[in-house]
């Protein structure tokens, strides 16, 4: 007797070896014990998992000498002459072959006899999806309402190829890809019977290897044998399969890491003369950066990886950044793309090391970290900009030259902070002194706001300073650098029109202080302000602040200006030594007492009035 | 230039050798093989002496066939009844030659002893025929042997390829190459570069016995030394002597390839690797090198390898290669402009 593929030994000879499969085999069996055996069934799934081999022994189950049972009990004459095909009842039909009408006309005309041995004929068709159509629609009466002693099994990796009007005169079962968990089971068994010494390493590799077709498993498992009799471990299955060592791979993936594209060129050439495929060195490394952006956002990996195990992975995962394994991985993509087309395979794989290494592109993340410091410094820039502007009508005009100087000069230092990239806390510092030379310029125009500000009415109900005073007294630095880092996406959970707005609106703000619960927003002008301070709306900022941060914060719109005034007013005091500091009252002239106010119609003819003040000043008068 | 042993084999091929051999001492021989590499492995050479193996009775110590007996002799001349020879009839490997070949299996043979069945360019199997065979595949008759040779593995279906023992062969190391080259009296100016351009011997061979291809290596250097030299032209060096490239695809894809060679050189020697291929000229590489940083070269080679896959396809070669050139040049004679007055 000839050697025989392990494969075809290790055919399983009852449901209950089967790997995997356990929702198709359960129902079989069920089916079976209780006499419920249908007539037709059409086994599909992917190659290598079991579908001939669950179609034989469901034949032999049918027609065992102890039916109705379970699982056939392979001892008995029927049993053992399926086994050696020496019962003709059980016809194994490669339907690629037969795939002709002719063939199926055949086949029609012996389904009428009785079976000669055992109880069932049971007619197994391999590769069904190969029959022609006109072959399926001969097939059609006699799969509807077969004789009684006849039942066909139909298997194919194709279902997709089947008409409709067969599926639906079968029970059908999906296969699925065997788990690479019952892939290293069945390994490791046949390993044992075989007396093959095999490192579980290997296993794994195998199983990887073979996604999720045990026949691949078990014929690798038979070549790797051959390879190496003695004992298997993971360089042998390496070796045979063309992938590369995880070694070597992690010294390659350091050398990415590390951006040392001389060091992963000359590696990949030494891998090369190895024997290895360029493709197959791309498809591993995208595996294995894919395992580490797995890794870096579930802090966990597939157990049945085999990677699993190894400290330099988990600093792989530390030391790459979300941003850089996106862009390394975009770049293996592509370069797999090209390779698909091009001769240059080996050419490809070097320039995507250099690309991966090269110093500019992934220095991105950083690049990105500079980008949002400069949004916020135009944010602010910009808000300090309107606020001076605005300011001009209402003040003496004589001065408005001073004050665009005054506006220029700021920039030009903020350019200056940046390039020293210094500190949050030190910039801080800077704005404030920034800020200095301004209040004289401020005083005057306040000291006119005093006189008004009778004729503003009380505010206190709206804007308190006590809230201020509480909130700065008690500031937490890190709290409000954190709100500030995660300010946006208010909008979401909203559905209302006008909430969406009030909540866009507020993102625009800046958080300047924060205590706990309560926070200081400023904004670029008063009337956003006055708008956001209705209960109404406020209600509805809470909400979605609460959405947003989980938990309960109660908030001051201010404008900027106010605020600067305020802070300045703090900061003297608290130079003082001041402890408990007490505040003077907010009064500005676009503030007003909104706490009855109702959101809506009310609301927007505030807007408008105050809308035309701004243009017009002290001309405009209200009449109701 | 058959195989004689398996050490010789060996040399080219050390984990396929391993592992048929091993094959044939273990009694393991699997029922299907798929032989799979890249053009110039010497799949078939290695396919018939595996074949000799198998049937041959007069194994050595080191499991040689003899290469004397009646077996071997009949296989070497394409004779012998129980090999079976199926290769593409026209385009495609038909159904019909699938089903005589199952007919044939099907049958007792004529003589004693193991069947084998080898399968040129199984790639090219249609549909059908690759179904048909799907059964016989798996399960053929006692003592019956396929092997199957195939350039490009990812077109069978996987259902063959699961059903059959994947054997990878690797590119020939282009060391092998480069000694046969020189062997025959190739210089190794040239001998380098064309063992890196093709890992088949007989291409090779074939490409340095061609004065035109030749020159064409000659020209890929003038244009880099022309780069180098602020007196010259890039564009009008490579007019004067470019006709020959232009004229014929395979060329111009061998001038592209060569000129891709050369650039990765420049890269090489930009990142302090030896690994140079066009080593008689590493002081024209080196100063190259030195004119350019590494980002232009990188771009350089980006667009080396986008217009060589643009050339395939019906495109005015003369306007491409004037575009790429002035690129090109622009990257080495610019940067040395830059240097000399500053602004």
């Amino acid at each position: 007797m000839s050697y025989k593929a392990l494969y075809r030994i290790y055919r399983p000879a009852s449901f209950d070896e089967v790997a995997g499969q356990k929702h198709i085999t359960q129902t079989l069996k069920n089916a079976l014990k209780n006499d419920r055996v249908a007539h037709a069934y059409l086994f599909s799934g992917p190659r290598g998992t079991g579908k001939t081999s669950i179609a034989k022994i469901f034949a032999k189950a049918v027609n065992c000498e102890k039916s109705p049972i379970e699982n056939p009990c392979n001892v008995c004459e029927n049993c053992l002459g399926i086994s050696d095909n020496s019962i003709s009842d059980v016809i194994e039909i490669d339907a690629a072959s037969n795939n002709g009408v002719d063939e199926i006309r055949e086949l029609r005309d012996k389904v009428k006899y009785l079976p000669g041995y055992v109880k069932y004929k049971v007619y197994i068709i391999d590769e069904v999806h190969m029959l022609s159509t006109g072959a399926f629609n001969a097939l059609l009466k006699t799969l509807e309402e077969p004789p009684q002693h006849v039942i066909f099994i139909l298997c194919t990796t194709e279902p997709q190829k089947i008409p409709a009007t067969i599926h639906s005169r079968c029970q059908r079962f999906d296969f699925k890809s065997i788990s690479n968990a019952d892939i290293i089971d069945k390994l490791f068994e046949i390993a044992e019977e075989e007396n093959i010494e095999i490192t579980e390493e290997a296993v794994k590799q195998m199983a990887n290897y073979a996604e999720g077709g045990l026949r691949d498993a078990i014929s690798l498992l038979d070549q790797v044998y051959a390879y190496s009799p003695k004992s298997i471990d993971v360089d042998d299955v390496n070796e045979i399969c063309g992938t590369v060592s995880v070694v070597k791979l992690i010294e390659m993936v350091d050398s990415i890491v590390k951006k040392e594209p001389a060091r992963a060129i000359k590696l990949l050439g030494d891998l090369i003369s190895e024997g290895k495929e360029i493709k197959k060195i791309t498809l591993d490394l995208i595996d294995f950066f894919k395992n580490v952006l797995v890794y870096k956002n579930l802090n966990k990996l597939n157990e049945f990886s085999i990677y699993d195990s190894l400290d330099e992975f988990k600093s792989f995962a530390k030391e790459l950044s979300s941003h850089r394994l996106f862009m390394i991985l975009d770049v293996l993509n592509q370069t797999l793309n090209e390779m698909n087309w091009s001769g240059q395979a080996k050419t490809y794989l070097e320039l995507a090391f250099l690309k991966m290494t090269d110093q500019e592109t992934s220095d991105s993340e950083a690049m990105f970290e500079k980008i949002d410091e400069l949004k916020n410094r135009i944010a602010y820039l910009e808000n300090n900009r309107n606020e001076s502007v605005k300011f001009i009508p209402s003040s003496n005009e004589v001065k408005a030259d001073e004050y665009k100087k005054e506006i220029i000069k700021p920039a030009v230092k903020v350019k200056e902070d940046v390039q020293e990239d210094q500190t949050i806390e030190e910039k801080e510092e800077k704005e404030i002194t920034k800020v200095d030379p301004k209040k004289d310029e401020f005083e005057k125009p306040s000291t006119k706001e005093k006189i008004k500000e009778d004729m503003c009415g009380d505010i206190s109900n709206t804007y308190d300073i006590a809230f201020v005073e509480e909130i700065l007294n008690n500031g937490d630095v890190k709290d409000r650098m954190y709100l500030n880092d995660e300010w946006q996406g208010f909008e979401r959970g909203l559905v209302d029109k006008d909430e969406k707005y009030l909540a866009s609106l507020f993102e625009t703000g800046k958080v300047v202080a924060s205590k706990k619960n309560k926070i200081i927003v400023t904004f670029s002008s008063a009337t956003i302000c006055n708008k956001l301070m209705v209960p109404d709306n406020k209600d509805v900022i809470k909400r979605s602040l609460y959405n947003k941060f989980n938990r309960d914060m109660d908030y001051m719109a201010l404008p900027t200006n106010v605020f600067e005034d305020i802070t300045n007013e703090f900061k003297e005091h608290y130079l003082k030594g001041e402890k408990d500091i007490k505040l003077s009252r907010i009064y500005c002239e676009g503030l007003k007492d909104v706490s009855n106010m109702k959101s809506g119609t009310e609301e927007r003819e505030a807007k408008i009035v105050s809308d035309a003040k701004n243009i017009f000043g002290d001309l405009v008068r209200i009449k109701e | 230039m058959s195989y004689k042993t398996w050490d010789e084999i060996s040399l080219e091929q050390k984990v396929a050798a391993r592992l048929l051999k091993n094959h044939i001492s273990l009694h393991r021989l699997n029922h299907a093989y798929i032989f799979e590499g890249v053009k110039g492995t010497r799949k078939s050479e290695i396919a018939e002496f595996f074949t000799k193996a198998i049937l041959c009775k007069h194994l050595d110590e080191s499991l040689n066939p003899c290469h004397e007996c009646d077996h071997c002799q009949r296989i070497d001349s394409g004779s012998h009844p129980n090999v079976f020879i199926v290769k593409p009839d026209g385009q495609m490997i038909k159904k019909e030659q699938i089903k005589s070949l199952i007919e044939e299996f099907s049958k007792t043979s004529l003589e004693s002893g193991p069947r084998v069945n080898i399968i040129y360019e199984a790639d090219k199997f249609n549909l059908s025929s690759a179904n048909s065979l799907l059964k016989t595949m798996e399960e053929p008759g006692e003592d019956i042997y396929q092997i199957m040779i195939t350039e490009n593995v990812q077109a069978l279906l996987p259902t063959i390829k699961s059903r059959g023992e994947v054997i990878h062969f690797k590119e020939l190391d282009r060391g092998i190459i480069r000694e046969k080259l020189q062997s025959i009296g190739i210089d190794a100016s040239y001998a380098n570069p064309i063992s890196q351009y093709t890992s088949d011997i007989s291409a090779a061979v074939e490409i340095a016995n061609d004065e035109l291809m030749i020159e064409i290596i000659d020209l890929v250097i003038d244009v880099y030394e022309a780069m180098s030299d602020p007196k010259k032209s890039v564009i009008i060096t490579f007019l004067e002597n470019g006709g020959k490239v232009i004229a014929d695809q395979s060329r111009t894809e061998f001038f592209l390839d060569l000129m891709i060679i050369f650039q990765k050189d420049i890269i090489q020697s930009k990142l302090k690797n030896d690994h140079i291929c066009f080593y008689s000229h590493h002081f024209l590489i080196e100063s190259l090198s030195k004119k350019i940083d590494l980002n232009t070269a990188k771009d350089h080679l980006e667009k080396l390898l986008e217009l060589s896959m643009r050339i395939k396809y019906n495109i005015n070669k003369i306007l491409a290669f004037n575009e790429l050139l002035m690129v090109l040049e622009r990257g080495y004679k610019n940067a040395t402009q830059s240097r000399r007055n500053p602004i």
